[in-house]
C-alpha cells in the first residue's frame, strides 16, 4: 500500500471500532430483547412463578379471555378513523397552505404546537375540554345548540371512544400534513402548467398529478401514524373510557404484564401485533407497487 | 368578474376553509394556556371562558414550591441531555462509516433501522425490564439513559448521515494529508460545517427522551426518580376537578422546550423522519 493510499483509506480496525458503540447497543438493547420478547410471548413466564416453553397456549387463554377480539376491534376502529381523518385534514391543509392564502407563515407556525405537546400533557388538555361539568366542549356545543344537554363524553361507552381518537388525530396532523407540503413543493411547475395548457380542469390536475405524486408520501407517512397509534400507550390508557369500550391490545398487554405480571400473557400480544403491523405493510407496499406501475 | 377579484374572492374562500381546521389545532392549546391562568373557583364553574375572568400566576408559583415537581424538571432536563450527547457520541461516527464505506453490514443496519420502528414496544418492553433487572439497572438513570439511547439511534444515525453525505470527501483527504487523525478530522473540520445537522439530530433526541412516557413509567418507580412526564402522569391520577388548573399549569410548562425547539427546527424534523423510513 502506497504512503498516499494509507492516509486516505480508512482500516478494517478503525470501521470496526466506530461501528462497534452502536452495534453493541442495538444488538443487547434492541435486536436481542425482540427476539426474546417473541420467544416470551410463547412461555409461561409469570414474575415468581418461572418460566417454560408452553407453545400457542397464551394465544387460547387470551382467546377464552374474551379480551382479544375487544381489543383488536377496539384498534381497527380507532386506526381505521384516524386514518381517514387525518388524510382529509391534511391532505386540505397541505395544499391550501400550498397556494395563495392570507397568513401562510402564521398558519404554517401555529401547525406545529400539537408537536411540542407531550403525551402526557395532551391527556391533561383534553380532559379538561371533554369534562361533563364545565368542559369547553360542552359548553360551545350547548352555546350553539348542537346538542340539549350535557354529554358524558368520556365515561359513555358510545362517546369515549371518539375521545382517544380525536386526541390521535390532533397529534399526528402536524407531521403528515408537512410531510406532504414539502412533497408538494417538489412538484415541478411546468407539469402543472403542461396540464392547464391541455385544459385539463383543477380538479383533474389534482387527481392526475398532485396525487401520483403524493404516493410514496402517503405510503410512508400512513404507515408511520398506523405504528404510532398502535404503540402509543399513553392516550389509549389515560383518556380510556369505561370497561372494555376503548380497550386495546397494548392497553391489555401493559395491564398483564406490569400489573399482574403476566409477561408471557404481555409478550404474547406483541406478537400478535407483530403479526398486524407486518400484514397492514405487507398490502400496503404492494398496493403503491401495483399503483406507481400502473401510472408508468 | 374581472380575474383581480377573482384572485380576492380565491383566497377569501380559502381562509375561510382553513379556519376550521386551524381552529381545532389551536384552540385545544389557548384551552390549556386560559386553564392554567384559572383561580380554583373559575376553573370549576359550568360556564368556562376562553379569557379568564381572573388572571392569576399562583398555579405557577405553587408548582415552583413543589419539591417533587422541580425535582422532576431537574430529572427530566438531565436524562434528556445525557440521552442527548451520549446518542450523537456513539452515532457520530457509525453514522460516518455508513456514509462513506460500502461494506456488507450496513445494508444489515439499514434495514434494521427500518424494522426498529415498526417492532410493538411491548415487545422490547417486557426483555428490557428484564435485561435491566438482572444489571441492577432497573429504576436508576443510567440503565433509563440506555434504554433511551438504543431507541434514538436510528433516527439519529440517518440524520447525521445524510449530514455527513453532503461534507466534501476532498476536504477530508486534505485534513487526513495535513496529518488530522479521524477523530481530529471530526472534530476541527468536518463538525463546525455540519454543526446545524448535528444539533437538529440532537435535539430530537433531547424532546424524545423529554416526552417519553411508557419506558419511564414502567421502569422509574422510586419517587426520588420522578421525571417531568411520569409526574403529569401523577398528577393526572389525583387530580379531582378542583385541581385542574395545576395541571394545566405543569402541562403548559412541560410543552415549553418542545415549542421552542420545534419552532427553530420543524423544517428539519420532517426531512428526518421520512429520511430514516424511505432509506
Amino acid at each position: 500500500m502506497s504512503n498516499k493510499k494509507r492516509w486516505l483509506t480508512r482500516n478494517k480496525q478503525e470501521i470496526f471500532l466506530f461501528l462497534l458503540p452502536v452495534l453493541i447497543l442495538l444488538i443487547s438493547l434492541s435486536i436481542y430483547p425482540v427476539i426474546r420478547g417473541i420467544y416470551l410471548g410463547f412461555t409461561k413466564y409469570k414474575v415468581g412463578r418461572g418460566s417454560g416453553f408452553n407453545g400457542l397456549e397464551n394465544y387460547f387463554q387470551i382467546y377464552e379471555s374474551g379480551y382479544l377480539i375487544k381489543s383488536f376491534e377496539n384498534i381497527t376502529f380507532m386506526v381505521a378513523v384516524s386514518v381517514i381523518c387525518i388524510y382529509l385534514l391534511s391532505i386540505s391543509l397541505s395544499l391550501l397552505l400550498n397556494g395563495r392564502i392570507p397568513l401562510r407563515g402564521l398558519w404554517r407556525t401555529l401547525l406545529i404546537i400539537p408537536w411540542a405537546v407531550p403525551p402526557v400533557a395532551k391527556i391533561a388538555m383534553w380532559k379538561e375540554i371533554f369534562k361533563t361539568m364545565g368542559g369547553e366542549l360542552n359548553y360551545y356545543l350547548l352555546q350553539l345548540g348542537i346538542i340539549s344537554e350535557r354529554v358524558a363524553w368520556r365515561a359513555d361507552a358510545k362517546t369515549a371512544i371518539y375521545v382517544v381518537i380525536t386526541v390521535f388525530i390532533w397529534g399526528c396532523i402536524p407531521f403528515v400534513t408537512l410531510s406532504f407540503l414539502s412533497t408538494l413543493q417538489q412538484i415541478p411547475k411546468d407539469i402543472n402548467e403542461a396540464a392547464i395548457i391541455d385544459g385539463a380542469t383543477p380538479l383533474q390536475i389534482f387527481r392526475y398529478v398532485t396525487l401520483p405524486y403524493l404516493n410514496q408520501t402517503t405510503a410512508i407517512s400512513m404507515s408511520l401514524v398506523i405504528i404510532w397509534i398502535m404503540n402509543d400507550f399513553a392516550t389509549q390508557y389515560g383518556l380510556g373510557g369505561p370497561g372494555t369500550s376503548t380497550l386495546t391490545p397494548m392497553v391489555e398487554a401493559y395491564r398483564q404484564g406490569f400489573r399482574y405480571g403476566n409477561f408471557g400473557y404481555a409478550s404474547a400480544y406483541g406478537n400478535m401485533l407483530i403479526v398486524v403491523v407486518s400484514v397492514i405493510l405487507f398490502i400496503y407496499i404492494r398496493a403503491m407497487n401495483k399503483r406507481s406501475k400502473g401510472v408508468n | 368578474m374581472n380575474p383581480k377579484t377573482r384572485k380576492y374572492v380565491m383566497q377569501i374562500l380559502r381562509l375561510i376553509a382553513i379556519i376550521p381546521m386551524m381552529a381545532f389545532i389551536v384552540l385545544p392549546f389557548l384551552i390549556l394556556i386560559s386553564s392554567s391562568l384559572k383561580m380554583e373557583g373559575e376553573i370549576n364553574s359550568l360556564n368556562p371562558t376562553l379569557i379568564p375572568n381572573h388572571i392569576i400566576f399562583d398555579n405557577f408559583i405553587e408548582l415552583f414550591k413543589n419539591k417533587s415537581f422541580v425535582l422532576s424538571i431537574k430529572n427530566s432536563a438531565l436524562i434528556s441531555s445525557l440521552t442527548m450527547v451520549l446518542t450523537l457520541f456513539v452515532s457520530f461516527p457509525a453514522a460516518y462509516i455508513i456514509a462513506r464505506e460500502k461494506g456488507k453490514a450496513i445494508p444489515v443496519l439499514q434495514i434494521w433501522t427500518l424494522l426498529s420502528q415498526m417492532i410493538p414496544v411491548i415487545t422490547l418492553t417486557v426483555p428490557l425490564y428484564l435485561i435491566l433487572g438482572s444489571l441492577k439497572l432497573t429504576d436508576s438513570f443510567p440503565g433509563l439513559a440506555l434504554v433511551y439511547i438504543t431507541w434514538q439511534i436510528p433516527t439519529t444515525l440517518w440524520l447525521l448521515k445524510v449530514y455527513i453525505s453532503s461534507f466534501p470527501t476532498e476536504l477530508e483527504d486534505a485534513a487526513r494529508i495535513d496529518g488530522c487523525n479521524t477523530w481530529k478530522m471530526f472534530i476541527k473540520i468536518m463538525l463546525p460545517i455540519i454543526l446545524p445537522g448535528v444539533l437538529t439530530a440532537g435535539i430530537f433526541s433531547l424532546i424524545g427522551a423529554w416526552n417519553e412516557f411508557f419506558f419511564a413509567l414502567v421502569f422509574m418507580k422510586s419517587p426520588e426518580n420522578i421525571l417531568v412526564s411520569t409526574k403529569l402522569w401523577a398528577f393526572i391520577g389525583i387530580s379531582g376537578q378542583s385541581r385542574d388548573n395545576m395541571l394545566a399549569a405543569a402541562s403548559l410548562l412541560s410543552c415549553i422546550p418542545g415549542i421552542i425547539l420545534f419552532s427553530v427546527f420543524q423544517k428539519y424534523y420532517v426531512s428526518g423522519l421520512t429520511e430514516g423510513a424511505v432509506k
